[in-house]
């Protein structure tokens, strides 16, 4: 087993690696960017090396800055999370090279899988559907056209290298066509240093349906059920469960088995995820694989009991999976809602920013993975997602009603957030229905804004009330109403603006 | 005794009394008896009209902002500055300014000061948190004046370009 890895992230995934990593007695190294000096992922650490500016392309994506750090400080193994490295196959060799171990699979498997575009052909050969896509885009706008016309229009532009929305862009007109394709090169280059793209034909209201695989390197692989990852915003998931309301057990059976066909034929170990399309009619077609970590990976580990990140560092330190299919019984239902640092009225703009409160919900079934504290920073150079909030109950209605409660024991104060909105699609009745669907936010949030807040006068009591003068963030204890000290009201008086 | 905060442009004003262990705390005049059952670092327990309430809350230069249930409120503890008055169009009419939605970085600016541009056309590609946008005349008008160039870093709400309504200087 490992003796020290070097966590090549940030944010709350990296808080996460390093929990597992605590828990197997592994040394653990944490890098940063000059953004994120004050980071609590640093905390969690037991050495912290920076590794470049506050741009991800000169620190986190810095192949020889992260490799050398992890060498300087004596690391043998490399956890990239998500995002990132993580799918970068010229970083899996290079950490292979330098004599260490990238924590994932194969780069083989990564360059197999990791290209879409050739994942697609690999995929297509083995018998199972893909959406009709161009695979090369032509950069001249007048050949572009013609080329894109047999797909029909709306049609979707994705980075070959890419994943997490980054790089994608929807169009529904010729004329924004030769537009969002530069765009979407350019997003891509930003932020997989990789800027091809190709162009697929979009299809409406689907099911986003993804596969957990589980493969060890002596040849055993599993998989561990799916999640339904369907509302999104800007192509990004927001809310994610499992099982998937949308999935009879005997389409799981053919998802799980197109999932585990593919991995096998990518000589694939390690965890990693098989993404689908599910029409309306039930077709499935083949999304991507996701070779690395999910940022969603909690659900699955509430109903399987499983540790995922535990599971990729055995596997990664030449261990066998020491379970089978059959001992993988999911039980119950887990929820996931990402809290992002957004503004959900105005198109879901980022919102950075320093947090001044945040606390953390609790109780039953509830999980928080944090990358934020009070008085951290957002910052404006990375994702702003800031934590994700996981729910398990033994079925979907108690899951769900164990989410609407931990969002509003949640605070958080600073940046705008997209904890409101959260709010009120957990309750809202086609989410309880579970009508999970890609175009949920559009059809059920067209245009959304904050309603009446029903706690007002609380609220502006709350602020009122005084502070203490040593403390300009909380609450003084002289505010506790006594017959013996001052009461807060007879004290409000300081607060007083007119008389 | 009384106290006033500021919400969006209103004025909110609190009134309160003691009645026995509890107030009779009025917000604008509709009233609620409230009880404050413990206060520490940071937050605050209330019982409204019966109801308890846990409540988080940070002071922030003039700003006040709390944390109910989820659902965050923010107040100023003083009256907001009048705010240079710009040449809005009314009623949602025509922005003589196109103002930064985010901080972020100027990827590209695509136009240059007196050039005529179409409603819709790309002025200017902003990035945040690795998400490129861009932003869009909403007319058809004449670039005035650009404050921006490529790279620069740019707060929320600054000013990057001013332009003019063609309409306008038509008629003009």
């Amino acid at each position: 087993m490992f003796k020290k890895i070097l966590i090549a992230n940030r944010g709350e995934i990296a808080t996460r690696i390093a929990r597992t990593c605590r828990e197997m007695d592994i040394a653990i190294v944490a890098v940063y960017s000059e953004a994120d000096g004050s980071s609590p992922h640093l905390c969690a650490a037991d050495e912290v090396v920076c590794v470049g500016p506050a741009s991800a392309s000169e620190s986190y994506l810095n192949i020889e800055a992260v490799l050398a750090s992890a060498q300087q400080t004596g690391a043998d193994a490399i956890h990239p999370g998500y995002g990132f490295l993580s799918e970068n196959a010229t970083f899996a060799r290079a950490v292979h090279a330098a004599g260490l171990t990238f924590i994932g699979p194969s780069a083989e498997a990564l360059s197999a899988v990791g290209n879409k575009i050739f994942a697609r052909q690999t995929v297509t050969k083995l018998g199972i559907p893909v959406i009709p896509a161009l695979e090369n885009p032509a950069s001249n706008p007048s050949v572009l056209h013609e080329q894109v016309k047999p797909l029909g229009y709306p049609v979707l532009i994705k980075a070959a290298a890419g994943g997490g929305g980054k790089g994608m862009r929807i169009v529904r007109e010729e004329a924004e066509l030769v537009e969002a394709v530069s765009t979407a090169q350019r997003e891509a280059q930003a932020a997989f240093a990789e800027g091809t793209v190709y162009v697929e034909r979009f299809i409406e209201r689907p099911h986003h349906v993804e596969v957990q695989i589980l493969g060890d390197t002596t040849g055993n692989l599993i998989h561990l059920g799916e999640r339904e990852c369907s509302i999104q915003r800007r192509y990004q998931k927001i809310v994610e469960e499992t099982p998937s309301p949308a999935v009879s057990q005997s389409l799981r059976n053919e998802l799980t088995a197109a999932a585990l066909t593919i991995a096998k034929a990518a000589g694939y170990y390690n965890a990693g995820t098989v993404e689908f399309i599910l029409d309306s009619e039930g077709n499935f077609y083949f999304l991507e694989v996701n070779a690395r970590l999910q940022v969603e990976h909690p659900i699955t580990e509430w109903v399987t009991g499983l540790d995922l990140v535990r599971e990729q560092i055995r596997i990664a330190a030449g261990e066998s999976l020491g379970f089978s299919q059959d001992d993988v019984q999911p039980i119950g239902h887990a929820l996931e809602c990402r809290l992002y640092a957004e503004d959900a009225a105005h198109g879901f703009l980022p919102s950075p920013g320093k947090v001044l409160v945040w606390h953390a919900p609790y109780g039953p079934g509830v999980r928080v993975d944090s990358g934020v504290e009070s008085q951290t920073d957002v910052p404006v150079y990375y994702d702003p997602m800031m934590a994700k909030i996981s729910t398990w109950g033994i079925d979907r209605e108690q899951a769900r009603r164990r989410m609407a409660g931990a969002l509003r024991q949640t605070a958080i104060l600073g940046p705008t957030t997209n904890l409101p909105f959260l709010i009120e699609l957990i309750d809202h009745p086609a989410f309880t229905a579970g009508e999970t669907h890609t175009a949920f936010l559009p059809d059920y949030f067209p245009d959304w804004q904050p309603g009446e807040k029903p706690h007002t006068l609380a609220a502006v009591l709350a602020a009122a009330l005084p502070r203490s003068p040593n403390n300009g963030s909380g609450l003084g204890e002289t505010s506790l109403p006594s017959p013996e000290t001052p009461t807060p009201w007879q004290q409000l008086g300081g607060w007083r603006i007119s008389s | 005794m009384k106290t006033t905060l500021y919400a969006d442009g209103e004025e909110l004003t609190l009134e309160y009394n003691k009645d026995g262990d509890a107030y009779e705390v009025a917000l604008n005049g509709k009233s609620q008896r409230t009880q404050v059952v413990a206060t520490r670092d940071g937050a605050v327990t209330l019982i409204v009209d019966g109801k308890p309430l846990q409540a988080y809350v940070v002071r922030d230069g003039t700003r006040s902002l709390v944390s109910i249930a989820g659902l965050p409120y923010e107040f100023n503890h003083e009256p907001p500055k009048q705010s240079r008055t710009r040449q809005r169009g009314a009623g949602g009419g025509f922005e003589p300014e196109i103002l930064s939605p985010m901080p972020g970085k100027i990827l590209e600016v695509k136009v240059a000061e007196g050039e005529t541009v179409e409603a819709g056309q790309t002025l200017i590609l902003l990035e945040a948190m690795k998400m490129e946008n861009a932003l869009t005349a909403e007319g058809s008008a004449r670039i005035t004046k650009i404050h921006v160039s490529d790279g620069d870093l740019v707060e929320l709400g600054q000013i990057l370009v001013e332009l003019v309504e063609l309409e306008l200087l038509e008629t003009e």
